[in-house]
């Protein structure tokens, strides 16, 4: 188990450097504190990229080995380099309401995170021995990590014949992909580095999002909802059944807050990293396609109603990320897989919604009744304060986008039980408690941003909002109201 | 965007400088409820986390590495020693059709739950859905010739009265 996490680690490692290279490339990473404050969005982000470059590669059946990941770590980089060498990004603007550096209460971020640490410590020591029992883990996402080990291609008939149906033959390819890269760089299979994997990226997951906002707004709200999410049993327990719920939740989550940061303060670099986590999303499980669709119609509403000219970098970020998704969505179509779930045409077609419109209050039933305060404690209660401190605030294009991210989220997932083939009670037996696990990560991390931007506004409100240049720049640009 | 009182504010000024000084309070005491509960739902929960942690620890430990891979819904359909012993006698890339007993009362049918199983447990060898298709029938609690095609280098597990045949293809 040792050597087999020591491997899972280097791997990680060299996810890490790849990141470095996408935030150097986007211009996340401006200078050493960005880098440093950024190192757990790298990592996300190096696990997303690199995790769909070798899932897009399966299609021609060129999944890479771990000399093959290690040439894409250093291509990363590389770029990153080449890109700040070619074309050095602007310095860093200096955002006079920005976080003092060292504030008492700074002790809340460092305890939450010191917490958070040791109870991750903790899991990994159960992750590690613990079995692969859960039924959609190993029939569908180990089962296409392992035929991605073993031969690397996507045309395997494991993956694309009538016999493999039950394994859902359309689900997308990107978790798969980053389990069998740890396989592949463990040298073999075996299950702890599966489930290890889960937990780093959880791990990274935290610091992305402190990541995400620290240099705008303090760091502690975010980190005590990291701290509250990651001791949650029920994300640790769904975490560790291998399911895909909790990895598309964190990625939708990072991309929705990556989306709110450019609407709060139209950073482009978050557009890139929106761009490629959503992308991320839509590659994890067919739902995430619509958690990132949503998040991009929000924002479009909100920057068409608040800063027109933020609008084309923000469509144009929508546009990149569908075209990462496209690869997968055509090879589903070219290979005619079958979806066992749902028909997305259906939706369309009045005729059949009206004859299944029973169908719609047991699900918003349902589901309402898993994102309420059974299963998930103090999610609900926490945002709805993030929205009062949004409005608080006077962040009301934030507040906006939130709520209409989450309300169209949740009308996407009553659709598809709407739609859905299978019988509705054993459907949502089967999934509701899990679907809704997007929707509570992220609404609680948005209302720590928002909850931050009422303590950004709170300690200086008397300033004048202007952001000046940094030493040597020669451009001063307005912070947003 | 606002901008400071002034020492010679007017009223209005006063007033509004008075204002946002409690608009100021309001932040933080949201900001405080917000970290405050937080803070109390991570108190809450961290000892059932714990127990659950050490639950799973305690649970997985005694476990082989071989065992993990199976888990427990994977053993439960079938002895883990049949599909060993299937597994054995499949080469890589194998195309395999899985015979075995219909149960009744089984809730999605019981050789689709054994084919699952095996769809995950023979790989890299490949399941197909009819005899014709296979270069080998494995088989557990039916005859062989239930697949009605021609068959050569008939392999069996007397223990668990399991089989494994080529094909004649």
């Amino acid at each position: 188990v040792k050597q087999d996490a020591l491997k899972l680690i280097a791997l990680n490692a060299g996810y890490l450097v790849a990141g470095v290279g996408i935030l150097l490339a986007i211009g996340a990473a401006r200078d050493r504190r960005e880098l440093v404050l950024r190192v757990g969005l790298a990592y996300v982000l190096g696990i997303v990229a690199v995790g769909m470059l070798a899932a897009h590669l399966s299609l021609i059946g060129q999944f890479p080995g771990r000399i093959g990941v290690a040439v894409l770590d250093v291509l990363f980089l590389a770029a990153g380099i080449a890109r700040v060498r070619l074309r050095p990004p602007p310095p860093r603007r200096v955002d006079p309401q920005a976080p003092r550096r060292l504030r008492p209460t700074l002790l809340i971020t460092a305890g939450a995170l010191l917490v958070t640490g040791v109870q991750l410590v903790s899991d990994a020591r159960a992750f590690a021995v613990d079995a692969l029992r859960d039924w959609d883990a190993w029939n569908i996402w180990t089962l296409k990590a392992r035929v991605l080990e073993l031969g690397g291609d996507a045309a395997s008939p494991a993956m694309t014949s009538h016999a493999y149906q039950l394994s859902h033959l359309d689900y997308p390819l990107l978790l798969p992909s980053v389990e069998a890269l740890a396989l592949r760089g463990a040298g073999g299979f075996d299950v702890t580095v599966i489930k290890l994997q889960l937990l780093l990226l959880l791990a990274g997951f935290g610091l992305a999002a402190i990541g995400l906002v620290a240099d705008r707004t303090p760091s502690e709200t975010v980190a005590v909802a990291v701290l509250a999410l990651s001791t949650s049993p029920w994300i640790l327990d769904q975490l560790r059944s291998g399911y895909a719920d909790v990895p598309l939740a964190l990625l939708v989550t990072l991309g929705v807050m990556a989306l709110a940061r450019y609407l709060a303060d139209g950073e482009p670099w978050a557009l890139a990293a929106a761009a490629l986590l959503l992308a991320g999303s839509g590659l994890t499980k067919n739902e995430g396609l619509w958690f990132a669709a949503s998040g991009y119609a929000c924002a479009v509403v909100v920057v068409a109603i608040s800063a027109r000219h933020r609008l084309l970098p923000l469509v144009a970020s929508g546009v990149a990320a569908l075209a990462l998704v496209a690869p997968w969505r055509l090879w589903v179509a070219v290979h005619g897989l079958p979806s066992n779930d749902y028909h997305v045409s259906d939706a369309l077609s009045p005729s059949f919604l009206i004859g299944r419109w029973s169908r719609v209050d047991p699900t918003v039933h349902d589901l309402w009744h898993e994102v309420g305060l059974n299963t998930w404690g103090s999610a609900g209660t926490l945002l709805i304060i993030g929205l009062v401190a949004g409005v608080l605030a006077g962040r009301l294009a934030l507040v906006a986008f939130s709520v209409g991210w989450l309300l169209l989220s949740f009308a996407g997932l009553i659709v598809i039980y709407w739609i859905s083939l299978l019988d509705l009670s054993f459907h949502l037996a089967l999934s509701a408690n899990r679907v809704v696990t997007t929707l509570v990560i992220g609404g609680t991390l948005l209302a720590s941003v928002l909850a931050g931007e009422a303590w950004r506004a709170a300690e200086s409100p008397e300033r004048l909002a202007v952001v000046r240049p940094a030493r040597g720049s020669d451009r001063a640009a307005p912070a947003q109201p | 965007v606002s901008l400071p009182p002034t020492p010679d504010a007017g009223p209005l000024r006063r007033r509004l400088a008075h204002t946002k000084g409690g608009l100021r309070l309001l932040r933080l005491a949201v900001v405080t409820a917000f970290l405050a509960i937080g803070v109390h739902s991570t108190i809450h929960t961290l000892p059932t986390v714990r127990a659950d942690v050490r639950a799973w620890y305690a649970g997985g430990r005694p476990l082989s590495q071989s065992q993990r891979a199976l888990g427990a819904e994977y053993s439960g359909v079938m002895s883990p020693a049949i599909f060993d012993f299937w597994r054995a006698n499949l080469r890589p890339h194998d195309r395999y059709y899985v015979l075995v007993p219909e149960v009744v009362g089984s809730l999605t049918g019981y050789p689709v739950l054994v084919d699952q199983v095996a769809g995950f447990a023979l790989l890299p060898a490949v399941q197909v859905q009819r005899p014709s298709q296979a270069d080998v029938v494995v088989a557990w609690g039916r005859p062989l010739r239930d697949a009605h095609v021609p068959l050569r280098r008939t392999v069996r597990d007397a223990p668990d009265s399991a089989s494994v045949a080529r094909t004649a293809r």
